[in-house]
């Protein structure tokens, strides 16, 4: 895979992802956003031509941005100290060992996508694949965004039911 | 945005769905930020749906070079290029930077790009298999650079270095050419790879038959290569299938010899296997998958003929295989590895 030169297309692919992997640690969604934003500014600072791939570097400042919080938190209220920061740090649910290894081969990805009604694996196919944003996709199409939002919706929840067959 | 996914249309999983979708193009403000912590907390099978969607979304990591989704993108930008109408488009930012996007993946696609030629190339230890607008596929073994440039008359691709294998799609109209180095590789429907190695250029033909050409004459035009032992005799007449031609460069003489079609094809599978193959040439190869470089230090080593089968970016058993078996010593210099001719122990 070539290094992605380009920051946005690093954002699209992983912001779900840092978002969820905060929200498990910290209470609410502005917070974990903040801390989402954090991430991506300080990887703007990085050489990205020099990364082979962003994900090990990502999610590494993503845990040391959560344990300089836990530091702080610590110093202020003696007592709370935050487990969730700490916990499970390496083997994280979405750390890029685990989507490796619990990971459907993209060939039977292509298959299911090929299961779907032609507008949805096309717009599915553009948003994620070709990294056009929904706006965009929106008016190329002369569709509104929200029909964007719906096909999207439908093509991951029919892509998330075969992930739960254990295929 | 004044829309927000709520359960009453959407199912927990299309809403989740949708609220990756959303985070993956920005972060969420105001009343979206709000939306999606209630959506959160109303149920708490959403936060397992989202983790799953998170987990699909990333899934498709990587997809765009991936051979199978070729046609499936193909596809979708086709509809895409169908459905907009260009007089009428929006030059906004935002439509620009899509634009973008959608012309490089269409070159991804070696589609339409009029006159400027496609590069497709490959890294130190990579391998990329491109399935061209035509139906051709190009597979480009590690360290490899190829050019695709199509136009409704002829299908010219060049081979800059490294070696890639061209299953090529019958069209007789629109002759496919390889050039590389000073010499070109002409064919209308077939199977062969192109190698530059050491200056020279092999051509190995798997499947139907190709025409080998050489250095454009005063008079623009190029004539076949002819054998080295015979100057009457066309080399590509001799080069059937099973076969490898060998041509140096700046001359118009070639070689052809039998060869092994399974031993060949081994780099697709991610080996190298050399059967009384020079030491020099073995080298190139093997570099072409590692960081750690290994160099000849003098011409007779580089003349000794080595056999045996080693797995790609294993350099180190490369080495050790060499060293052990042949008259030839490793040394270290400035972080290369050189290997140079020894007596043998007796």
């Amino acid at each position: 895979m070539k290094a992605e030169a380009n920051i946005e297309q690093i954002s699209r692919r992983l912001r779900p992802s840092l978002v969820a992997y905060f929200l498990r640690r910290v209470r609410s969604h502005a917070e974990a956003e903040d801390l989402t934003q954090d991430v991506l500014l300080r990887l703007t600072q990085l050489d990205l031509a020099e990364l082979r791939t962003a994900d090990a570097y990502v999610f590494r400042i993503a845990a040391n941005l959560l344990a300089d919080r836990a530091r702080r938190n610590f110093i202020r209220s003696r007592f709370a100290s935050d487990q969730a920061a700490t916990e499970g740090f390496g083997v994280d649910g979405l750390s890029p060992y685990r989507v490796a290894t619990g990971r459907r081969s993209l060939a039977t990805l292509a298959k299911r996508l090929e299961d779907l009604p032609e507008k949805t694996r096309t717009i599915f196919i553009l948003h994620r694949i070709e990294n056009i944003n929904k706006r965009a996709l929106a008016d190329a199409l002369g569709v509104t965004t929200k029909t964007i939002e719906n096909h999207v919706g439908r093509a991951m929840a029919y892509l998330m039911l075969f992930r739960e067959d254990g295929e | 945005m004044s829309t927000n996914p709520s359960p009453v249309e959407y199912t927990a999983a299309e809403a989740a769905g949708v609220w990756c979708m959303r985070l993956s193009e920005g972060p969420l403000h105001g009343e979206d930020q709000a939306a999606f912590d209630r959506w959160l907390d109303a149920d708490e099978r959403h936060r397992a749906a989202f983790e799953e969607a998170v987990t699909t979304w990333r899934e498709f990591d990587g997809a765009e070079s991936e051979p199978e989704f070729l046609s499936l993108r193909l596809e979708a930008l086709q509809t895409l290029r169908r459905s907009t109408r260009l007089p009428r488009m929006r030059l906004s930012p935002r439509w620009a930077a899509a634009a973008a996007v959608v012309v490089i993946a269409i070159g991804g696609a070696g589609v339409w790009l009029g006159s400027l030629p496609t590069i497709y190339e490959t890294g130190v230890g990579e391998r990329h298999v491109v399935m061209l607008k035509d139906g051709s596929k190009v597979s480009l073994d590690a360290d490899t650079r190829v050019e695709v440039k199509y136009s409704d008359n002829r299908r010219a691709l060049r081979l800059d270095r490294g070696r890639a294998k061209f299953d090529v799609a019958k069209d007789p109209l629109r002759p496919f050419s390889v050039a590389a180095a000073d010499k070109t590789v002409v064919a209308t429907g077939t199977e062969f790879s192109v190698e530059l190695l050491r200056q020279d250029v092999h051509v190995i033909l798997y499947e139907g038959h190709v025409a080998v050409l050489g250095p454009m004459s005063i008079a623009h035009v190029a004539q076949p290569l002819h054998l080295a032992s015979n100057g009457a005799v066309p080399a590509d007449q001799l080069l059937t299938p099973g076969h490898e031609l060998v041509a140096p460069q700046a001359t118009a003489a070639a070689t052809v010899a039998l060869t092994d079609p399974a031993r060949t094809l081994a780099w697709e599978g991610g080996q190298q296997v050399f059967v009384d193959e020079p030491l020099a040439s073995a080298v190139e190869r093997i570099d072409r998958y590692s960081d750690r470089k290994v160099s000849i230090g003098d011409p007779a080593a580089g003349r000794i003929l080595i056999t045996g089968v080693f797995m790609d970016g294993d350099t180190r058993a490369f080495i050790e295989g060499v060293t052990a078996v042949f008259p030839v010593r490793a040394e270290s210099q400035n972080g290369q590895t050189v290997l140079t001719s020894a007596p043998r122990e007796n």
